[in-house]
């Protein structure tokens, strides 16, 4: 199973260059899934379909799913506090149980519902392609470096955690187990299964994403501000050490813009490594399948 | 009869030692403890945290060390005399 990412600056037209993509696809007779990311959908307009939170089939070979990030935001939470009200099972005698509700306005919380949707999709082999058209930049980045960020912390977490067992060790090999006889081995010790359970999930999460079947296609026009942006997500894409498939221009008009030819040699110049593929400018935005597989082979392919 | 005294004595005496010697270890133990809550849940005092999930995660299983965390929290504005306590300075 092949998974691409469709990234960049709001309003360069990711969901356009992403939906285009998805119906070459499916014309090809690959299986092919295109979830939307973005909280601000606008996939089901560009199909000409409607879509919902659940996959549904557009075409042939063709399925979409607008992701409701609150939904995902709610399930995920409920694992969490399903977890602390059994640890705090009296407060439901008093009914406060439902204050936990709260967490859902945890900072990072959209983030990790994102990535949640993410995992759901690219482990899995129900289809050939999976195609993520994302949120603006500054979100994606954030969601596609939780692993990692996670990662660092629960391997500083668990330096840390060696250090109190080994004490308990030590204290408890002199003076016998504690009155509240709490663990002194990894094995016993409730935090440390958690914190090596959360490693493995990112180390597998981080190792796909940098994996070779996982592609990013970064979108950006021929302006100046977008291409600052798209240096960024590249370099961090780079960092990351996850694979860039081509870059796309999208709404090129040099004719009309003088400017943009002058831009167009930046982005030449700066992503000089790597394909660039250029779709110029139409009045009328693509719109349904048949339009948007022609915007595909006349420019992508 | 005197040698049991004297061995209680003897056991009294060790268990004396032991417990000197692991005092230390044990402050520094409480210490990491106390580290631990406060890089978990750290966000609470306005320190940098973990992703939050991370720290939702781990919650329920952190008491012992929250209630470490708060008591020496509590203790804080004589952090060094507990410290020079501890050194019988």
């Amino acid at each position: 199973m092949r998974v691409k990412f469709f990234v960049g600056k709001g309003g360069v037209g990711k969901t356009s260059v992403a939906a285009s993509y998805a119906v070459y696809l499916s014309t090809q007779g690959y299986k092919t899934l295109i979830v939307s990311l973005d909280p601000a959908h606008n996939l089901g307009d560009i199909l000409g379909i409607k879509l919902s939170d659940k996959v549904s089939q557009v075409g042939e070979n063709l399925f979409a799913r607008e992701v409701d990030i609150d939904r995902e935001i709610s399930s995920y939470l409920n694992k969490i506090a399903s977890s602390l009200k059994m640890t705090y099972r009296y407060l439901s005698v008093l009914n406060m149980d439902s204050y936990f509700n709260v967490l859902r306005f945890s900072p990072g919380m959209e983030e990790q519902a994102t990535l949640e949707s993410i995992k759901k999709y690219v482990f899995s082999n129900e289809f050939d392609f999976v195609l993520f058209d994302t949120a603006p930049t500054g979100h994606t980045l954030r969601v596609l470096s939780l692993p990692s960020v996670s990662s660092i912390w629960v391997d500083e977490l668990i330096k840390i955690r060696r250090l109190i067992l080994d004490r308990r060790g030590i204290i408890e090999r002199v003076k016998g187990k504690s009155p509240q006889s709490l663990p002194s081995r990894e094995e016993d010790d409730d935090v440390m299964r958690e914190l090596i359970k959360i490693k493995e999930e990112c180390l597998v999460l981080e190792k796909k994403l940098r994996s070779e079947e996982v592609t990013y296609i970064p979108i950006l026009n021929a302006e100046e501000v977008p291409l600052i942006e798209t240096e960024r997500i590249v370099h961090f894409l780079e960092r990351f050490g996850m694979h860039i498939e081509k870059i796309v221009v999208n709404k090129y008009m040099p004719d009309k813009i003088l400017k943009q030819k002058e831009v167009m040699d930046k982005i030449i110049t700066s992503f000089a490594k790597y394909e660039i593929k250029v779709i110029p400018y139409t009045d009328e935005s693509p719109r349904g399948l048949e339009k948007l597989k022609e915007v595909c082979l006349a420019c992508l392919i | 009869m005197v040698i049991k005294h004297i061995i209680d004595f003897l056991k009294g005496f060790s268990q004396g030692l032991k417990e000197n010697a692991i005092s230390l270890i044990e402050l520094e133990c409480a210490e990491y403890e106390n580290l631990f809550a406060l890089l978990v849940v750290g966000g609470l005092v306005g320190m940098p945290s973990p992703p939050t999930t991370l720290s939702l995660r781990l919650l329920p299983f952190l008491e012992h060390e929250l209630r470490i965390m708060t008591s020496m929290t509590l203790n804080l504005d004589d952090a060094f005399g507990r410290i020079a306590g501890y050194f019988e300075a």
